[in-house]
């Protein structure tokens, strides 16, 4: 429950924030110049603030779409991405966003039309299949009630046929696809973990069965489904567990229809693992086998190896290797 | 730990008795504690107010909690209003967003003080340097809270700085009717919200803070000389070691072995041979 929202002046009066300000009745509005002056500024804490974070409306005024790491493709030679939203409603333990920001917060520009200006330029001069990533920053479903933003951007998505999409979720807030007839150039992309490792790192997260149940409903309705094992997490018990997952998942969704799978280890750059680390000292999974390597932290060569080689084995025993995607 | 900073002592004086803080006699601060509250009276004005914050710290837990109380002007609210703070404007052109703190007012207090029942609202706030008289509406006025805030974030995270003023003088009531007497009054009349909030900022400060169990390298370093590095690497493959076996580990190793790199050798491969878990 959101119970404090921050706006900047400048959208105090835009219509998105004026809908999700009737949404929250009850919530403490704070108008400020520029939400810098409140998210990620010194002397804040992550931790303390995931336990009740606020909402913050801004304007995002540059790089509205920006380049895909290298390693995030599915395929396609030109990949971008673009971020809405700032933060996550889930609190995984693995994921970069603890350690990139301080501020748990959730940021929302809600200046949507602007992105969809640069999508189209980008999409525009572009002579071949574009790719544009959403869920990097944030989760893409998870606050979708809240946001709008697939019941603003599907339209815009239908029009956009030589632009190619990717939702990452690990969200339920599925009513609004289903809503609607399946999009050709859209990917709901699902991001799966045994109920082992959700339930030790992914809190607040819906359950893999629930994650699964969303899946199916959405295959039954037609769109195309891309499953995300990233990051794959070792443990002593990790053959068992991810066969017994890889057995679950596929014993339920409809393995030939699936537009793609990728599968990645948990790997941070180590700047922010030291901060993540700083901030939950506690957490098991960092007192693992793991190893610098590259400015990066990832567990040790070797057992790395033999879990991607292990899960990859296991997911090829279900998928064909032309929609099988490793990340790099 | 929760350290309080009042402009004055009259504001201060509730909080003494009620708390019965005891007067520790230090250098250049007027300090009262007791075993979780530090109360300092600094003096009226921000600058003096930044001076005992930097004063405190030296006499406090690194990782203390703050709380400025004091009174205020406002252009709407009645006097004996108290609020909370979650924007300070200061006198040099910066904004300040303290994290609104979330208050139970159902907390089950200590005997003595009664659990206050209202909401405890919050408000923005204006610092000035100089009393102000003209009332801008739905905005409160100090001298202090923009100089405590920025003077206490940099030794504490600002989720556990709050501000909480009890509105003094409004346009009906202007400053002249203000004197020490009342002022203690007024404090002393939201003592159950202020008790509210110092329970929140206590409950926050604790489960904020996450302390590995206390790893001693004392025996260690008797047995075996380490270099500074190698007493960091030591200290990081113990407090791993506890974090997994969920125990403190550092008395249980091997004697016999030669030298420090041995020690920090055997560490890594005690870890190495530990099950791999999540929880």
């Amino acid at each position: 429950m959101i119970d404090t929202i921050y706006i900047e002046e400048s959208v105090r009066d835009h219509s998105r924030t004026l809908k999700i300000c009737n949404r929250y009745k009850d919530a403490k509005i704070i108008y400020c110049q520029q939400y810098s002056e409140i998210f990620n500024r010194k002397a804040q804490n992550f931790r303390i603030q995931k336990q009740n974070p606020a909402l913050i409306l801004a304007r995002k005024f540059k790089n509205f779409v920006l380049e895909a790491p290298v390693s995030y493709g599915i395929g396609g030679n030109k990949n971008y991405y673009f971020s809405h939203m700032l933060n996550c409603l889930y609190d995984c333990r693995y994921c970069f966003l603890q350690g990139m920001y301080r501020s748990a917060y959730y940021v929302l520009f809600v200046n949507y039309e602007d992105f969809q200006d640069e999508i189209t330029a980008i999409t525009s001069k572009s002579g071949e299949e574009t790719w544009f990533f959403t869920g990097y920053d944030c989760d893409s479903l998870a606050l979708e009630p809240v946001t709008g933003f697939m019941e603003f951007f599907s339209p815009f998505f239908k029009k956009n046929t030589s632009a190619k999409f990717e939702l990452r979720t690990k969200s339920t807030q599925i009513s609004t696809l289903l809503s609607q007839a399946p999009l050709a150039n859209c990917i709901v992309a699902f991001s799966l973990s045994p109920e082992s490792v959700a339930k030790a790192l992914e809190h607040r997260a819906p359950t893999l069965e629930k994650r699964i149940n969303a899946i199916v409903k959405l295959q039954h309705a037609g769109w195309q489904i891309g499953l995300r094992f990233d990051p794959v997490i070792y443990t002593d018990e990790y053959k068992e567990v991810y066969s017994d997952f890889f057995r679950k998942v596929f014993s339920q969704i409809d393995a030939l229809s699936l537009h793609s799978v990728s599968l990645g280890t948990f790997r941070l750059p180590e700047t922010y693992f030291k901060n993540i680390r700083k901030i939950f000292p506690d957490e098991l999974l960092f007192a693992g086998p793991l190893e610098k390597r590259s400015g990066m932290v990832s567990y040790e060569k070797q057992l790395e190896s033999q879990l991607l080689e292990f899960c990859e084995s296991g997911i090829l025993n279900y998928i064909s290797d032309e929609i099988y995607f490793p990340c790099a | 730990m929760i350290n309080i900073v009042c402009a004055l002592k009259c504001e201060a004086r509730p909080l003494i008795s009620h708390y019965g803080l005891q007067h520790k006699p230090v250098d250049k601060i007027k300090l009262y504690q007791n075993s979780s509250i530090n109360l300092v009276v600094s003096g009226v004005g921000g600058k003096l107010n930044a001076v005992a914050v930097k004063l405190l710290v030296q006499h406090t837990e690194p990782s203390s909690a703050w709380l400025n109380i004091g009174i205020a002007g406002h252009g709407q609210l009645a006097v004996g209003e108290g609020r909370m703070i979650h924007k300070i404007m200061g006198p040099d052109g910066l904004n300040w967003y303290p994290p609104r703190l979330k208050l139970n007012t159902g907390l089950n207090l200590k005997a003595g003080i009664k659990i206050s029942k209202n909401k405890i609202d919050s408000i923005s706030l204006i610092t000035v340097d100089n009393p102000e008289q003209r009332y801008q509406e739905n905005c409160a006025y100090d001298m202090e809270a923009a100089y405590f805030y920025q003077a206490a974030i940099n030794h504490q995270t600002s989720e556990l700085v709050q501000c909480y003023k009890i509105i003094s003088d409004n346009k009906t009531s202007p400053t002249e009717n203000i004197n020490a007497k009342k002022i203690s009054t007024l404090i002393e009349k939201k003592l159950p919200d202020i008790s509210v909030i110092i329970e929140a900022l206590s409950n926050l400060h604790k489960h904020s803070t996450i302390n590995l169990k206390a790893i001693s390298i004392t025996e260690l370093t008797k047995d075996y000389h380490f270099t500074q590095y190698q007493r960091i690497q030591l200290v990081k493959l113990l407090e791993r070691l506890s974090l997994i076996t969920n125990q403190n580990n550092s008395a249980n190793v091997v004697p016999g072995l030669k030298n420090s790199g041995q020690v920090l050798d055997w560490l890594e491969n005690r870890i190495k041979e530990l099950p791999v878990r999540l929880s």
